[in-house]
């Protein structure tokens, strides 16, 4: 009994510690946003600066650390730190969960973050400065509510495909889970606009130039006009008071919540998962964003991911080229990799693009498809180590997540880009429902993909699990060509006991003997499954642990799908 | 009764039905997995074994930081931008500045040169008449040298023949040392000598297009050469090791007159996939100042561009020839001899390139080279070709003298780092009998 209160005393103060660093309330160690914002220093980055640290300087530094030399060498994984014993990932800073823990409805899919109307449609808006960064046209507003936007528009030779690059991608980055700003689409007769006497923009040749009434009228000229001479663009809600980005490795030491090195974050590593559905190639620390909260009187940093400009087939003022998702903008291991192959066989991109005749066929769309495309030879522009920290169950998560959006999901999230042609939404809803599906079957096939574990009592020591094979249920695998199997061992305190034999069924779910569990005692269930005639039983096997309950049943007490 | 059964399954749940009771867990607690590791002595653990694991970045942080922080403020303040609208301007007004590297060694030396279009410059409407003056020096820290060039052309249309025009040149250069071992495809290194020309050239032409590519041209020429001894150190003195026997030691005053064809059938000046561009010229030249030199010099090449099934390979193939032949018993001045080794063919030693540059002189030559030029890079308006090259070359008296026996061979590769198709970098690598050559360009071989 002694022993049992010394457990519960430990697992209650472990508990209380990680809410704590969590961020959820407990009174007594609240942060305020004024000491989280004398602590957390404001910093800045640049496309420039992301490219030289990715390029250069990771490159280079990365010959000398030898933690990550081994890693690569051992190829060996690290499991997340984020997730919980359930193989989840807890609401943070950094994720919420949404659209993975609760089908939202469709209105809230469209809606997104969005909490308003945006920018107040009758004007008058104060152009405040021109945008300064990134190669999209844009400028800076102050509505009459005096809430500040940025409006970005989309090139002239291509009408329409930024903005609804970003209008369609901000939606689901924030139906999985992460901190988005509010993003309208918006379209505004230009006569609503005024110039700030203080503001400044860049021209053409880089000098800084007042931003006069007439070189707003240049600006405006190099956006397409729609019907009536309305402009469209879309419009970012700017968070003040930020603190700069968020990096993709390592943590912001001056957060106190900030504990776990972001490459060992599973909804960091993810985004690489993520960023493959939506072609977000432009996933780099330039496009985070910090802020201080305040939630309950307690101060939190929330890690934003901001600019969805270069998702889907555009890369913000022009359509994306075709090599990108396909190799880094400076692709060491690739460029190794080719001289001495002699370019005897071309690359596949460079096939897909050849048999275009090297042409964008949809201007609204940029250049996007699914020829060729492969989940796990995906890259982003930049490369990031916590991207190939990824592991099959942080892809398996991830995956979970994209392959719950139904087709219907996913046109209405479309619908929201509103193109005047509706060909253009048409093509591009198809485009994303095949790729959900390539990235489904792709990383599904990579680990057991049973997900919805349940725990049932039948009677006296019977217990029952079920699952739901997600592979089975997206259509990916015919049901008749699976075989499980499990096999229970005990543990006491870690080690392993002798294991049962293993018990092969066919439905998505199995009956049980519970074993005797003696106190500290474990059962744990190793499954694995395996799918036609020529494959083998798959690895690695899901995990399920369970214990005895208060109420001296067993309890599932953990899941896990492996690295 | 069924309808029953039915509602009773839907709401209650079939596992009522067979009293199975459900053990639930919220799949999203926030009970971590591996709770230990996030404490924040866990993390300073982990920082602090990182920072051992990485002792060896460490001397690069500062220096990193640094740069990082300076291409920061290069996108900040739109320098980049401010760079290109200078050059922009720059070439508004008719001047193209450009790299120059030296004609040997020095790897990653460069110096500076250009040309300016003077009815550019002063924007003058006259679109008949243009004048153009150029030049550019090169340091060479090999030997504290340098070379430097400067010059100026007109170039008049004549409206009776549609595209014909006259041109005139003028350019004199000096440069502190150059190569050379000697005449004859068996000198050796150890004849290693240098020179300092100082030369005067001057020319006028006549052009005529014949068809849309090709080009005839008539020229009469007159150089004037000055001869030195070479500056370079630990290297003899061309006066002092090859005191007689090489025409043209001490210089001359040269008088020529040129017939030349050309023609230009390449799909892309800088960047050609298919087509080719070749030339061919004869010169009569004569002395003016009794340094009994009399010949004719007769020199042809051709260069031809084929795309191996898609425009990511590409076969380039160069044949070169020339021969001096020496009129009335008098001489060639070696200095107008066929010159072999080098990787720059602007300098006017023909490409062997894992030989020195102006390796090798003699009255005649015969090359070929040949590059397989394929893609291996390429995002946006930055592409990388990567090169594999072979040369193999002979000089010679005469081509009664050429023997396959005494070719001399090259082979390497490099990376052309090009933008929107033109060579903006270029390094190469090639390995021969006289060791391995490594060097560096702002522009393609040929």
């Amino acid at each position: 009994m002694i022993e049992h209160q010394k457990r519960s005393l430990i697992l209650n103060s472990m508990i209380i510690a990680i809410v704590v660093f969590l961020g959820m309330p407990v009174s007594g160690n609240a942060v305020t946003v004024e000491d989280m914002d004398r602590n957390v220093s404001e910093r800045d980055t640049s496309f420039y600066r992301d490219f030289f640290d990715s390029v250069i300087y990771d490159s280079t530094a990365g010959l000398f650390r030898f933690d990550e030399l081994w890693n690569r060498i051992s190829f060996r994984k690290k499991q997340a730190l984020d997730i919980n014993v359930y193989d989840e990932v807890p609401d943070s800073g950094f994720f919420v969960n949404r659209h993975g823990k609760r089908q939202m409805s469709i209105s809230d899919l469209k809606r997104g973050p969005e909490t308003g109307a945006g920018p107040d449609p009758n004007g008058p808006w104060r152009v405040i400065k021109g945008k300064v960064e990134g190669v999209s046209a844009g400028f800076f507003i102050e509505d009459s509510r005096g809430d500040q936007y940025l409006l970005k528009f989309d090139p002239k030779s291509n009408p329409e495909m930024a903005t609804s690059a970003e209008t369609i991608s901000h939606k689901f980055f924030y139906a999985f889970g992460y901190h988005i700003p509010e993003y309208y689409l918006i379209r505004f007769d230009p006569s609503i606009l005024s110039v700030d006497p203080k503001a400044t923009y860049y021209d053409e040749d880089g000098f800084k130039k007042p931003l006069t009434q007439e070189a707003l009228w240049e600006l405006i000229e190099r956006i397409p006009k729609m019907k009536g001479g309305l402009l469209r663009a879309s419009a970012s809600k700017l968070i003040r008071d930020h603190k700069g980005y968020m990096d993709f490795d390592g943590r912001r030491r001056q957060d106190p919540k900030d504990l776990i090195s972001h490459e060992d974050r599973r909804s960091i590593r993810a985004l690489r998962v993520f960023g493959s559905w939506l072609n977000h190639y432009d996933l780099r620390k330039g496009n985070t964003l910090d802020a201080i909260e305040s939630e309950n009187g307690e101060a939190a940093l929330k890690h934003y991911l901001i600019d969805f400009g270069s998702t889907l087939g555009s890369a913000a003022d022009h359509p994306k080229v075709p090599v990108a998702g396909y190799e880094h903008i400076v692709d060491w291991f690739e460029i190794g990799e080719a001289i001495p192959t002699l370019k005897v066989v071309e690359k596949s991109w460079e096939k897909k693009w050849d048999k275009l005749n090297r042409t964008i066929l949809y201007p609204s769309l940029g250049y996007f498809d699914n020829y060729h495309f492969d989940p796990a030879q995906w890259k982003t522009q930049l490369q990031y180590g916590a991207f190939n920290e990824l592991t099959a169950g942080d892809a398996f998560w991830a995956a979970k997540i994209i392959t719950g959006f139904t087709d219907e999901e996913i046109r209405e999230v479309v619908s929201t880009a509103e193109f005047s042609d509706p060909k253009n939404a048409e093509i591009l809803s198809e485009i994303l429902i095949a790729r959900r599906d390539i990235i489904g079957k792709y990383w599904f096939s990579k680990t057991v993909p049973l997900d919805d574990i349940r725990l049932f009592h039948s009677d006296g020591n019977t217990y029952e699990i079920t699952f739901r094979d997600l592979s089975v249920e997206h259509g990916y695998v015919r049901p008749d060509e699976t075989i499980y199997r499990y096999r229970m061992s005990v543990s006491n305190s870690g080690k392993t006991g002798t294991a049962d034999r293993t018990h092969e069924f066919t439905t998505s779910s199995f009956a049980f003997e519970a074993p005797v569990l003696h106190s500290g005692e474990r059962a744990a269930f190793q499954i694995q499954l395996k799918r036609g005639k020529g494959e083998g039983w798959r690895k690695p096997p899901l995990k399920l642990t369970v214990a005895l309950g208060e109420r001296g049943l067993l309890e599932l007490v953990e899941i896990d799908h492996g690295k | 009764m069924g309808l029953g059964v039915l509602i009773f399954l839907v709401t209650a749940g079939p596992h009522t039905l067979f009293a199975r009771e459900e053990i639930p867990y919220d799949p999203y607690s926030f009970v971590l997995k591996h709770p230990e590791a996030v404490t924040p002595h866990a993390a300073r653990r982990r920082s602090e074994g990182q920072w051992i694991t990485r002792l060896g970045e460490q001397p690069l942080r500062p220096v990193g930081h640094g740069l990082g922080k300076t291409v920061e403020w290069i996108e900040r303040k739109h320098v980049d931008e401010k760079v290109v609208w200078f050059f922009d301007e720059l070439s508004l007004r008719g001047i193209y500045p450009t790299l120059r590297t030296p004609t040997e060694g020095s790897f990653g030396t460069f110096g500076l040169g250009g040309r300016i279009d003077l009815n550019r410059l002063v924007q003058a409407e006259n679109q008949n008449i243009s004048f153009e003056t150029f030049g550019g020096w090169a340091p060479s820290v090999n030997f504290g040298g340098t070379t430097f060039d400067f010059g100026g052309s007109y170039q008049l249309k004549l409206p009776i023949i549609s595209g014909a025009y006259h041109e005139g040149l003028f350019r004199y250069a000096r440069s502190s040392s150059e190569s050379f071992y000697g005449l004859g495809n068996a000198t050796s290194r150890g004849d290693w000598s240098t020179y300092s020309p100082r030369e005067l050239w001057l020319e006028g032409s006549f052009t005529i297009p014949v068809t849309y590519s090709i080009e005839g041209k008539a020229s009469v020429i007159y150089q004037n050469m000055n001869m030195g001894n070479g500056n370079r150190k630990a290297v003899g003195k061309i006066k002092e090791r090859f005191a007689s026997g090489v025409p043209g030691i001490n210089g001359g005053n040269l008088f020529g007159l040129k017939a030349a064809f050309e023609y230009d059938t390449r799909d892309h000046e800088h960047d050609p996939k298919k087509g080719g561009y070749g030339s061919l010229d004869v010169s009569y030249v004569h002395d003016v100042d009794g340094s009994d030199f009399h010949y004719v010099k007769a020199r042809g090449s051709i260069a031809q561009f084929f795309r191996l099934k898609s425009d990511r390979r590409v076969l380039a193939i160069r044949l070169s020839a020339e021969q001096n032949e020496e009129l009335g018993g008098d001489d060639v001045p070696f200095f107008n001899q066929a010159r072999l080794g080098g990787a720059k063919l602007e300098d006017g030693s023909e490409l062997l390139r894992s030989y020195r540059h102006n390796r090798f002189f003699d009255r005649g030559l015969a090359l070929a080279n040949m590059e397989y030029r394929y893609s291996v890079y390429e995002y946006g308006d930055f592409q990388a070709d990567a090169v594999g090259l072979f040369d193999v070359g002979e000089v010679f008296s005469d081509f009664g003298a050429f023997s396959f026996g005494e070719l001399d061979l090259s082979y390497g590769g490099g990376i052309n780092v090009k933008f929107r198709r033109q060579t903006i970098f270029s390094i190469t690598v090639a390995h021969g009998s006289e060791g391995t050559s490594v060097y560096s360009h702002s522009t393609v071989s040929f």
